[in-house]
């Protein structure tokens, strides 16, 4: 009889815990996601002042392998295999200052000082995107993880694409398209310049 | 004198020995006990170069929690699924503009394992910038075409008329720890694809803020007054 009276008691203290434990673990649950919800920041809007004129595309394949051993045996592991193209873009940033004096004694003459062009970003492409495999097995992927190496491949191509001369290429086709402008308003002749980049003048 | 028993001392070296391997061998032991590896990789290929000339003027970065700020307050999933049973007619032709990205988003989420309903965990913030501008080797056609007089000696006192900007690009900013100080995100090289290009689609929809284009407009006229030396007065669409 006091067997039966102690299951059931045991019982009930146990049922009790639980609820209680889950109830807290939802509220829980539940104030964190309003929380986050209140952090969706509003849109964020910037006056800018930027000439894009060079763009080179890669496409990179991207690998992710992470697995769990738990006293030698596997115990989990999550695979993906993917490929997505990316975009390096250069151009000059206006805002860094422009100087266009026209020549005092020839008004068809004018001298443009432009900054110098520079790798203004890397864009990677999602719709782009091709996934071969995966394999998610004790766990889920996190694409936070997989970013990190998509980081990785971003500078890759940042620094072939500068080893490939989109520097130059971005200042002759501003040359083009700048003097194509003033050629446009009346210029006859555009004498135009690049200040030297910050990396030139340290030397 | 009494004796300490042999058994006593036999067990607390025993203990001491087992104590100090544990401790000389922790690492090792926690190693085979809980053991991560990650292994990554990636290769690049070059494809092509292309000359572009594109005035960026104005740029507007949204943050988007997805799949929440895609809800309606007091709207369920299975009633607009209902409706649109009942209808026998593609969803797009039976729900509001909100009730159909609602209908999606929850359709997504529930194909990605987010949250399916308000308050519930699984969630994306998604960062998109749109850049507004003008081409400016079509703007220089246009300039030319619209440049009303010309004097001899080039002294010109004319105006130029520019249309008002348009979108130029649109991004989805990768996430990075760094940047993302969120829940994890369970998701795949396709559901990041799907969630981003669901976001992007909903930020596109539709004419783009009468605002946006007024700002991105005026810098256009200002750095087009710079460049070309201020020969001319540039006028945007609304003065024509």
């Amino acid at each position: 009889m006091n067997i039966r009276r102690w299951f059931w008691a045991i019982l009930i203290l146990v049922l009790l815990a639980s609820a209680t434990v889950g109830t807290v673990g939802l509220r829980d649950t539940w104030r964190r996601v309003d929380h986050r919800r209140l952090e969706a920041a509003r849109a964020h809007v910037q006056r800018v002042q930027t000439l894009v004129t060079t763009r080179y595309r890669y496409r990179d394949v991207v690998f992710f392998d992470h697995r769990t051993r738990v006293l030698g045996i596997p115990a989990g592991q999550q695979e993906i295999l993917f490929s997505v193209e990316m975009e390096v873009t250069a151009g000059i940033d206006l805002s860094h200052g422009v100087e266009i004096t026209p020549d005092r004694e020839d008004r068809r003459r004018v001298f443009v000082t432009l900054p110098a062009p520079e790798v203004l970003r890397v864009v990677t492409d999602e719709s782009s995107i091709r996934q071969y495999l995966v394999l998610e097995r004790f766990g889920r992927l996190d694409w936070l993880d997989i970013s990190e190496e998509i980081q990785v491949a971003k500078t890759r191509n940042r620094r072939d694409a500068v080893d490939r001369g989109i520097l130059s290429r971005a200042q002759a086709h501003t040359r083009a398209v700048v003097g194509n402008l003033l050629r446009a308003v009346g210029y006859d002749s555009v004498e135009i310049r690049f200040r030297p980049a910050a990396e030139e003048l340290r030397g | 004198m009494r004796r300490v028993p042999s058994v006593a001392v036999t067990v607390v070296v025993v203990v001491a020995v087992a104590a100090g391997s544990v401790f000389v061998a922790r690492e090792h032991l926690a190693g085979f006990i809980f053991r991560e590896t990650t292994s990554t990789g990636s290769e690049s290929l070059f494809l092509d170069a292309r000359d572009v000339a594109e005035l960026e003027t104005f740029t507007v970065v949204h943050k988007t929690v997805f799949p929440h700020d895609f809800f309606m307050e007091e709207t369920h999933f299975y009633a607009l699924l209902d409706r649109v049973r009942r209808a026998d007619a593609p969803a797009r032709e039976v729900l509001t503009p909100d009730e159909l990205d609602h209908f999606q988003a929850v359709s997504l989420s529930q194909r990605l394992g987010l949250a399916t309903g308000p308050g519930q965990p699984g969630y994306v913030v998604v960062t998109t910038t749109l850049r507004y501008g003008y081409d400016l080797s079509r703007l220089e056609e246009q300039i030319r075409s619209r440049i009303d007089q010309t004097a001899a000696d080039g002294s010109i006192e004319s105006a130029i008329t520019i249309p008002p900007a348009h979108l130029l690009s649109q991004e989805t900013e990768d996430l990075s720890r760094e940047d993302y100080p969120y829940s994890p995100v369970y998701l795949d090289a396709e559901g990041w694809q799907a969630v981003a290009t669901f976001v992007s689609a909903r930020l596109l929809r539709g004419d783009p803020d009468e605002e946006t284009i007024s700002q991105a407009t005026a810098t256009g006229i200002e750095l087009l007054e710079t460049l070309t030396t201020r020969r001319f007065e540039v006028r945007g669409p609304e003065t024509d």
